[in-house]
């Protein structure tokens, strides 16, 4: 069932949480919502599972399967949302727990005792808890309470899955076993989803699309491997990864950063026009000798080879700090040492003018 | 918390003699008193003076004002809290003051206002005269005045610990397409019940044993509106103190039973708080 | 109580909780207390002066007033013994003692004044020890400091418990291995921390003390000029009809009340407002 949100905006008193947002998520779709805190995306989820309203506007909409649902309230919407923090009944085992939203349902429209029982079964088998159904949530891990969570959304059948910072609250080890398990089950159910993390790694490796948000606003939506690798815009460029940052000015349609004279392509901007240059520290290299590609001269700082990458300190003439990320290989060919002279060059970047993105 | 440093025991000592004293004298003290001057006048008179006419009407006038009170209340406070503590809204702490007021006015002050509201000279007065409806020096005033008194005490228990519960389950309730009634029967219910019941209790013994307010209103007619607690002021004036401290008695009892409650649910709170506090389980069962 | 207009809930219930809710405390307390108010704009001066001039409302506001601080201090010295022992020293019992301090709280105040009467009279356990020492406190002004002492006492102690049970013991560890005394610790570690929490078990059990009737009427004796509290005699021009010198007394008792609270919750807001800078 597809998703979509058209020209949402809302306000809490002077706070503006969105600013007039549309997406579309299609059917089977596995999405995340990515942003630093207060960028709105929780706020964008709540808003499709109708736990919030959006500000009335002439064109604000949200469908789900291209219906209008902004008279449906959330308990009719059938959207299986799972809280951040879980909100787990406390009161109630993990059977009855994942049991309510069936139990809770008109008598006439009630699945009968067995039925039940037969999908908690079922779903507790899913989840890989058969053995815990008895249990209280203040007797379950942080992990398995997540799990819980997602079962007891499960058991409404919802037409969308959507989860508020899904691994939030758990420690780093179970965040990875979690997400790959999160990833297997999406793959088996293919019930659409859209979850809400402030992680980039997280949404880099889980989703299909990843929706970068900010302030309010979608800065970009694209695949992981689009929104890494050609963000088009600062803030995305910024916040997913590392980055080192030049500051230049446009001269006669190239943009110049030092020894680096890089071609505007799409249309000059202003002769003068600040702009900046932006590069992945795996996307510098170090050179002893000049191999005719501009490069510009620097000291290396301090050196950090145990990782998966080589992680190189290097001061520019101006100053400026400059991180590089070397394979070991590289760097065993090079074996550059701290204090010494060498020469950077530029592969991959990206260049931000006061009015387009090279 | 018993982290007893090596040094001198003496302290210890000193303030565990000081409590025991002065909770002895100031508690102790006037707890047996109530018993033992109940039954000066041995078991029979003991009995004549609870079963007497004035004394039982004054008994079941006593429950009649808790039987109102602590329903209604239950009721307001329930209300109260769901709308304070669920939503947000301009006003709210404000109200949140208002509903601490009857706590600040003496009891007394709190009687005459209702003499002031309703009486033969009040504003509603005439209104109610002419309807031939008496309120003021009559048992519909023993019950408002009450009511009065022990309204806060729900309300006051219930908000702070459906604020710190937050609305997470119910939101969570609502999204798996309960409706709002069955959300508050099956979800916010059973997380507040013992902090309801607490709350009750309260409510209860403050309604049976209020004194001022009642006194007040009352119009002090023997048999006919005279609560447990005007009982025992009319006998102990009267110099028929066995009689008084046996009436009291009963309603020493009352107290005790709600002291034990009071403790066990104070008990079972505390637990409560502490297992939704606690850290999650220690992480097992991974997903390979 | 201006609603934010258009303002949709997510859970339901609020018209309906928040209607209730108001009405319910309009018809029970708010409606009652503007009448009071507008009764007491309408008396002519002359009233108040009338009963301001009054040498027996005098006394009475001085017992009163004087009674309820004096009963309030007693119950801050005594409650911190009793909460400091019930949290720091385990003893056979303590649960009992515990659940036993809430008694003034749960027994109805006429039998707490029948009782304390009969105890402290001349004649009764205590009374019939203290009279020979020439120490008279039923049907004296120490009879009312002794009522009001007990029925604030719960007050005290249930706020100063949880203080003393937050006090972090690092802290007078730390003191104690850098070689302070005992009373050293008290007075410049434990004490300081514990004032706001002093403060409040205070103005509680004040508050209760200046509205307090029924374990007093008993004890007092109610003398004119001598034992009488402002509540009795409120009661007084009650049974006289009195109703203009009944406002008078019941508004200017409420000023005085709420002014002395309103002061304390000032006192302490600058407490915590001072800790607050201090993190």
């Amino acid at each position: 069932m597809s998703i979509e949100v058209q020209n949402i905006s809302k306000s809490f008193g002077r706070f503006k949480a969105l600013r007039d947002v549309s997406l579309r998520v299609d059917s089977g779709e596995l999405v995340a919502l990515l942003g630093p805190s207060g960028s709105g995306k929780t706020t964008l989820l709540r808003i499709i599972a109708g736990l919030d309203a959006p500000d009335p506007g002439p064109n604000a909409r949200v469908l789900l399967s291209d219906e209008d649902v902004a008279d449906r309230s959330a308990g009719s919407r059938r959207v299986g949302f799972v809280f951040q923090h879980y909100a787990l009944f406390r009161h109630m085992t993990v059977f009855e727990n994942i049991a309510f939203g069936m139990r809770v349902r008109p008598r006439a429209e009630r699945p009968d005792k067995a039925a039940i029982r037969e999908k908690v079964t079922q779903l507790l088998r899913l989840i890989q808890l058969e053995n815990l159904g008895s249990r209280y949530p203040s007797q379950l891990s942080g992990g398995q309470r997540q799990r819980v969570a997602l079962a007891r959304a499960l058991a409404i059948e919802p037409r969308v899955l959507l989860l508020d910072e899904p691994f939030g609250a758990l420690d780093a080890r179970v965040r990875q076993d979690l997400r790959k398990w999160l990833r297997r089950l999406h793959e088996e159910i293919h019930v659409t989803s859209v979850f809400v993390t402030h992680d980039q790694e997280e949404a880099l490796e889980l989703a299909n699309r990843v929706v970068v948000m900010n302030e309010g606003r979608i800065e970009q939506i694209g695949t992981p491997d689009e929104v890494f690798h050609q963000p088009t815009t600062e803030f995305v460029m910024k916040f997913l990864g590392n980055v080192n940052l030049f500051h230049g000015r446009v001269e006669s349609g190239k943009a110049v950063f030092g020894p680096w004279r890089i071609q505007a392509s799409g249309g000059a901007s202003k002769e003068g026009a600040p702009a900046r240059l932006f590069v992945r520290p795996h996307d510098l290299d170090i050179l002893r000798e000049s191999d005719g590609s501009p490069v510009a001269p620097a000291v290396v700082r301090r050196i950090q080879s145990a990782g998966p990458h080589v992680k190189v300190e290097l001061e520019m003439q101006t100053g400026e700090t400059l991180l590089v990320e070397l394979t070991h290989e590289r760097h065993k060919i090079l074996q550059p040492e701290v204090g010494e002279q060498v020469l950077v060059s530029l592969r991959n970047v990206r260049i931000f003018t006061e009015d387009y993105a090279i | 918390m018993l982290h007893k440093p090596k040094t001198a025991r003496w302290p210890g000592y000193c303030c565990i003699f000081i409590t025991i004293a002065f909770l002895t004298l100031f508690l102790a003290l006037p707890l047996t008193i109530v018993f033992t001057e109940a039954f000066r006048g041995g078991i029979a008179a003991y009995i004549a003076a609870i079963t007497e006419p004035d004394a039982r009407a004054a008994i079941f006038l006593t429950l009649l004002a808790s039987a109102v009170s602590v329903p209604m209340n239950v009721l307001f406070g329930l209300a109260a809290a769901w709308a304070l503590t669920k939503f947000e809204f301009r006003g709210k702490s404000l109200l949140l003051t208002l509903i601490d007021l009857p706590f600040a006015i003496p009891p007394v002050i709190a009687g005459f206002l209702f003499i002031l509201f309703l009486g033969t000279n009040g504003v509603f007065g005439p209104w109610l005269q002419s309807a031939d409806i008496k309120i003021i020096f009559a048992v519909p005033g023993i019950l408002i005045a009450t009511l009065f008194i022990t309204f806060p005490f729900v309300a006051r228990e219930l908000i702070p610990l459906m604020q710190e519960q937050g609305q997470d389950e119910e939101q969570a309730a609502i999204s798996l397409g309960a409706s709002g009634l069955k959300t508050f029967w099956h979800i916010t219910l059973p997380n507040i019940k013992w902090a309801l019941l607490y709350g009750a209790i309260l409510c209860n013994a403050r309604a049976m044993g209020e004194f001022g307010a009642v006194s007040v209103v009352s119009g002090h007619i023997r048999g006919a509106t005279t609560t447990m607690p005007l009982h025992i002021e009319i006998l102990y004036n009267e110099y028929n103190f066995a009689a008084a401290f046996a009436v009291a008695s009963l309603l020493t009892l009352l107290a005790l039973v709600t002291l034990v409650i009071k403790s066990a649910l104070e008990w079972r709170l505390k637990r409560e708080k502490r297992l939704s506090a606690e850290e999650p389980a220690a992480e097992e069962g991974v997903i390979p | 109580m201006a609603l934010r207009h258009r303002r949709q809930h997510f859970l339901p219930g609020f018209g309906l909780t928040l209607g209730y809710t108001v009405l319910y405390l309009s018809l029970l307390v708010l409606f009652p207390v503007a009448v009071l108010g507008f009764k007491a704009l309408s008396l002519d001066a002359s009233v108040y002066l009338n009963v301001l001039t009054d040498p027996r409302t005098l006394a009475a506001f001085k017992l009163t007033f004087g009674a309820a601080f004096a009963g309030a201090f007693l119950n801050l010295v005594f409650g911190f013994v009793v909460a400091w022992t019930l949290v720091r020293y385990p003893f056979p019992g303590r649960r009992v003692v515990d659940a036993l301090v809430d008694l003034p709280f749960a027994l109805p105040t006429a039998v707490s004044g029948i009782a304390l009467t009969t105890l402290f009279a001349r004649t009764g356990l205590v009374g019939r020890i203290l009279e020979p020492l020439g120490i008279q406190i039923a049907f004296a002004p120490a009879g009312v400091v002794v009522a009001l002492t007990f029925i604030g006492l719960p007050f005290a102690v249930r706020t100063l418990q949880p203080a003393i049970e937050d006090l972090d013991p690092e802290y007078e560890e730390a003191a104690l291995s850098l070689g302070a005394s005992r009373l050293r610790i008290f007075i410049s570690v434990i004490f300081p921390s514990l004032k706001p929490a002093m403060l409040t078990g205070f103005a509680l059990s004040l508050a209760r003390a200046l509205g307090e009737y029924g374990s007093v009427v008993f004890i007092s004796g109610n003398m004119p000029l001598r034992t009488e509290i402002i509540s009795l005699l409120i009661m007084g021009k009650l049974e006289q009809f009195d109703y203009a010198g009944a406002t008078a007394l019941a508004t200017l008792t409420l000023l005085l009340s709420f002014l002395i609270l309103l002061a304390i919750n000032i006192v302490q807001w600058r407490f915590s407002h001072k800790a607050r800078q201090a993190d």
